[in-house]
């Protein structure tokens, strides 16, 4: 099972790298061969897994769609898991009138459920895939703030840390030092989960025509546009939302996977 | 308790001054944005004072604050009319879409959560699991479109989408709330093996209550507060998935009106759908919570 979620994931990589780095034609329309079927021989070639409306290979937009989707999971999880986990260090470490405020201001920003905070952040940015990111890593820097304060709430405590600060080590030392690598544990499977979300979040915003705007693919705008023939062609829904559901599944796979692993039992809010 | 009270004031006034200051991720000026560029310059001023962008900010957010307390939510810029009143005419679509998904949520998660608690490691346990992981890793916008492939057009049940027609509310209902009973099936079944080594347990089955007694009066009473907490957070959680469900299905409550306000860059109306939900999510909380201590005096020491 978990060398299947291993697998997928390592393949939705590599299809994002191809997508980034061969010269595919997703947007070429080959009207003659439009509602082709998976597998089917046309005169303009075998379409592996069919064509859309426009007679697009459903194959190279789903490899497109891929490289949009590794290319924001990426992005805003880096932004988010790197600028959450320093405020949040900063918040548990100091102390006093630094950590109300941001515990008050990780509270406000959790009091907005779901995609709630991103579908309106991306709506007043306006459509476009620097914005998703942008929404998304403001959405989610909460979540490893959060982690990274708890977990130093009961780390700063510890001998190691108060013999470094004896030692005069500079407070933003002690941080780096001898915080930060004891946090990587927990801070990589909540980053795990976070892929998955941000996989989600990301087809979401397209799908709701917040994401990447025609003609380019993301598995999101996909499905949103194949809605609209589902009746005479739903391989156009069926192919990106396997693909979807499959790496986002093994996602979490893997984030479950790492947290048996390194043994953290606590785990933050998904 | 005062202090929670007090603890959800300051969130609502920080939670509506982030919405307020939502606008400012407009990019440029949101009076460019909505006119164009080459609009006249007495028409950029007219809808400039309209929307108070000619005031000093703090002036502007102060007035929100205060309009948002008395429940003015201001006034739509493309549909003129107040934002609280088009949230009224769309809220009761959403609260009852979100009712139903909650009742698959519960109908879903209750049994089978405790089955698979029941028969730990056995083949029920094991599908459980698997509807478990795989309901939490469907995105609804794609398993509305397959309910509605399979449920509507091939086998033709249930309407493809909108609210008029008897039925219609099943399949926005079942694709809001499978993740959300996958997520609570797993609670309750880690949270009832958790109870189910307590002590009190072992005297009840020595006494010689059958497991379905146990499992009713023992196991299930102890084991709910977490799954409470859950619930409550799922239940709020309902109200911004409805976003993305009701412009599936075209169901006319609050979510989407929020795309559409979204799409004709209606500003004060998209504040005030995000508020409205946001508002409704921390106050469902706050009651979860109140119940939660009402149901176990224990859960408000530790505060």
């Amino acid at each position: 099972m978990i060398r299947l979620a291993g697998a997928i994931a390592g393949l939705w990589v590599l299809l994002g790298l191809l997508g980034l780095l061969l010269p595919l034609e997703p947007n070429r329309v080959a009207l003659s061969a439009m509602f082709t079927p998976p597998l089917v021989e046309t005169g303009q070639g075998l379409y592996l897994l069919g064509s859309d409306e426009l007679g697009r290979s459903l194959l190279q937009r789903l490899v497109d769609g891929a490289a949009i989707s590794l290319l924001v999971a990426l992005l805003s999880v880096g932004i988010s898991a790197s600028v959450g986990t320093a405020i949040g260090i900063l918040a548990g470490y100091r102390g006093g009138w630094v950590d109300r405020l941001i515990s008050r201001l990780i509270e406000i920003f959790l009091a907005f459920p779901g995609l709630l905070l991103a579908i309106a952040m991306a709506g007043m940015l306006g459509p476009g895939i620097d914005n998703v990111v942008i929404a998304l890593s403001l959405m989610g820097w909460v979540g490893y703030a959060r982690l990274a304060r708890n977990q130093v709430l009961s780390l700063r405590r510890r001998d190691h840390v108060s013999a470094a600060v004896a030692l005069g080590r500079t407070p933003a030392a002690v941080m780096r030092l001898h915080l930060l690598p004891l946090l990587m544990a927990p801070l990589l499977i909540e980053a795990s989960y976070g892929i998955a979300g941000a996989v989600i979040a990301e087809a979401g915003l397209s799908f709701l025509g917040l994401g990447v705007q025609p003609p380019q693919a993301s598995w999101g705008s996909m499905i949103r546009e194949g809605v609209r023939y589902l009746l005479v062609a739903p391989h156009l829904v069926l192919v990106p939302g396997i693909a979807l559901s499959a790496v986002v599944l093994s996602a979490n796979l893997l984030g479950d996977a790492l947290r048996d692993r390194l043994d953290v039992t606590s785990r933050s809010r998904r | 308790m005062l202090q929670r009270l007090l603890d959800t004031l300051i969130v609502l006034l920080g939670v509506s001054t982030l919405v307020f200051f939502l606008t400012a991720l407009v990019p440029g000026d949101p009076v460019d944005v909505m006119l164009g560029e080459r609009a006249a310059a007495s028409d950029r001023e007219a809808l400039r004072s309209a929307m108070g962008l000619d005031r000093p900010l703090l002036e502007r957010w102060w007035q929100y604050l205060g309009g948002v307390v008395q429940g003015d939510l201001g006034q739509s810029l493309v549909r003129s009319r107040p934002v609280g009143e088009l949230i009224a005419q769309r809220l009761p679509a959403t609260l009852q879409m979100a009712a139903a998904a909650f009742a698959v949520v519960l109908m879903l998660a209750l049994p089978l959560g405790a089955l698979a608690a029941q028969f730990r490691g056995r083949a029920l346990d094991h599908a459980a699991s698997v509807f478990a992981l795989v309901g939490q890793s469907i995105p609804n916008f794609w398993l509305g479109p397959l309910l509605v492939l399979l449920f509507s057009i091939s086998l033709g049940w249930l309407p493809v989408s909108g609210a008029q027609a008897p039925g219609s509310v099943i399949l926005p209902a079942l694709t809001l709330g499978l993740s959300m009973a996958a997520v609570s099936m797993r609670m309750l079944r880690a949270s009832l093996l958790e109870v189910a080594s307590q002590d009190y347990l072992r005297t009840a089955r020595a006494k010689g209550a059958s497991p379905w007694q146990v499992l009713r009066r023992h196991a299930l009473p102890n084991a709910l507060a977490p799954v409470l907490t859950l619930l409550g957070l799922q239940l709020g959680g309902l109200l911004a998935g409805a976003v993305i469900t009701e412009v599936i299905f075209a169901w006319p409550g609050i979510g989407s009106l929020l795309i559409e306000a979204i799409r004709q860059r209606d500003y004060p109306l998209i504040q005030g759908v995000v508020l409205v939900i946001a508002v409704g999510y921390v106050l469902v909380n706050l009651l979860t919570d109140l119940l939660l201590q009402w149901l176990d005096p224990r859960a408000g020491e530790s505060r």
